[in-house]
């Protein structure tokens, strides 16, 4: 770990403030995050309210009596901890019908990749995304790692709703809605595994450096998984330490 | 003693609110909460409550609500012509009703948003630490037609108060910000254009962000950011040289430069803002 010579701090707001690390999405850079973040919670507890990362950033939180300017050098201090930090992470292996019914723009996708729809199912099962972090919607994860070959462009005209589960992709990205939501991107397929419950702890089922595999199912497996909460915890495949 | 007021009429975008959802932003929850704290406070400390209760926060036009018990309420924020039985009332000033009242409103006067504050608080759900409804958080996004919210009756006599606030500023244009932190990447007419002219607020206004109506001339498109964190004041500047105000109900994370900040006082003056009002940034001072 030796990108953590080149963070930058910048203000956002009195008690808000980013870390961040040279513009790029890759691992290294989500495993920095993760352990600054873990030596935050728990060298800084007292201080800090809460922390949320981006792609190569670090927004930090303080309660309302921190002062930026006392607390940054403490934390820029205990910032080569971060080394010895491990952090666990999930290996999931989430289901997703790519059945027609679900995946109104497989067609628009192939057409535009000139993938068949078929290949383009399998490149899109065949890949291992990296939860980089949560946003956007409650429960969203930004997944890192999908094959350049899918990429495509939003829609021009994005729908004025996405049914909760649905997989998508835009740009360099794939995703999936965690509920129902105006939405641009291109919808392959559904997943029946809710990632997002308010009541439970912590509320998401993806956290950031989670592994993310998907694998397709019939229409009556998806009806199925869709009733059964009881089977959702078995798609954790492995804990990736 | 629980009494029970029912919603008659829902007006335009009613909810409850209380002053809102922290720890939860890494898990995509947005922040919600009353989008004029000023105001919210003040409604709270007209009824003797602390400002974590649940109060209701209402939108242009008004609900009609019908009080089935006693208790001692307060309104603050924009004037929308609140009434009850019929009679104009005062707001900035705590009132006891009595059961079988109804309260109503009706021309908006100044400012966007009401305050109704009851003794003891809105009894709805907690979830996730919060009152503030904001769906798929809370099974609920704004009040509804039929819908009976839970309050505490009061079971003393309310005294006639002399207890009065001065009401909100409504005509404060200037609205003060900070730098963001892509403001450094503008070239020098787009940070003085930002500074210097006025912006009028557009229809797309709502407790997610205020777009506003005019675009930048001089904003050429950078390429995208990646995503990271924004807050409610964080000014985002699109490719196309629009500008997007967040408010309280914003995504966690997004993609456009962060161009300014708005201070926690600034962000209260936008709350009261409408559709077609005019603002101007301005650096503390």
């Amino acid at each position: 770990m030796t990108i953590y010579k080149k963070l930058t701090y910048k203000r956002l707001d009195h008690k808000v403030f980013l870390v961040e690390w040279p513009p790029s999405i890759d691992e290294n850079t989500l495993e920095e995050i993760l352990a600054l973040q873990k030596i935050l919670y728990q060298n800084f507890s007292q201080e800090i309210r809460e922390t949320v990362p981006g792609y190569h950033s670090l927004a930090v939180f303080l309660k309302d009596k921190v002062s930026y300017s006392e607390i940054l050098p403490r934390i820029q201090e205990s910032i080569p901890d971060a080394d010895q930090v491990k952090i666990t992470t999930d290996h999931w292996e989430l289901p997703v019908c790519y059945d027609k019914e679900f995946g109104p723009d497989l067609e628009s996708a192939s057409k535009h990749t000139g993938i068949s729809e078929q290949e383009l199912v399998c490149l899109h099962q065949q890949g291992t995304y990296l939860v980089h972090f949560i946003g956007f919607l409650p429960g969203f994860p930004y997944l890192g790692g999908m094959d350049s070959r899918l990429s495509m462009p939003r829609k021009k005209n994005p729908r004025i709703s996405v049914p909760a589960g649905a997989v998508g992709i835009a740009g360099n990205q794939t995703g999936i809605y965690p509920q129902n939501s105006p939405g641009g991107w291109n919808i392959i397929g559904s997943c029946p595994v809710p990632l997002f419950h308010p009541n439970q702890c912590p509320p998401c089922l993806l956290k950031p450096g989670d592994r993310v595999h998907f694998k397709a199912i019939t229409q009556e497996e998806y009806r199925y998984l869709r009733e059964s909460p009881a089977a959702w915890d078995t798609f954790k495949r492995s804990n990736g330490g | 003693m629980v009494g029970e007021i029912k919603v008659r009429k829902p007006g335009l975008y009613t909810t409850v609110q209380d002053m809102g959802r922290f720890g939860f932003r890494a898990y995509g929850v947005p922040v919600s909460g009353v989008m004029d704290t000023t105001s919210a406070r003040m409604a709270q400390a007209l009824v003797g409550n602390t400002e974590e209760e649940a109060l209701l926060e209402i939108t242009l036009r008004g609900p009609e609500l019908y009080f089935g018990c006693t208790t001692l309420i307060a309104m603050t924020g924009a004037n929308l012509s609140p009434q009850i039985d019929g009679k104009p009332v005062e707001m900035y000033q705590p009132y006891a009703i009595t059961p079988g009242q109804v309260l109503s409103f009706g021309k908006p006067i100044n400012g966007c948003r009401t305050y109704l504050a009851v003794k003891g608080g809105f009894q709805v759900e907690k979830v996730m630490d919060s009152f503030s409804w904001y769906q798929p958080v809370t099974p609920q996004s704004k009040l509804e037609k039929g819908d009976v919210i839970d309050v505490i009756e009061t079971t003393y006599p309310h005294k006639p108060s002399h207890a009065r606030v001065a009401p909100a500023d409504f005509f404060q244009i200037q609205v003060e910000v900070f730098p963001g932190p892509e403001y450094d990447q503008l070239s020098k007419p787009v940070q003085q254009e930002l500074i210097s002219r006025h912006f009028h607020i557009s229809n797309q206004a709502g407790r997610m962000g205020y777009r506003l109506k005019e675009t930048l001339e001089h904003y050429q498109p950078q390429k995208d950011l990646l995503t990271s964190v924004v807050l409610p004041g964080t000014v985002q500047l699109t490719s196309g040289g629009g500008l997007i105000v967040l408010m309280r109900d914003c995504q966690t994370t997004g993609g456009y430069p962060r161009v300014l900040q708005l201070t926690k006082p600034a962000i209260d003056i936008l709350a009261q803002k409408k559709p077609g009002d005019r603002v101007r940034f301005c650096w503390p001072g």
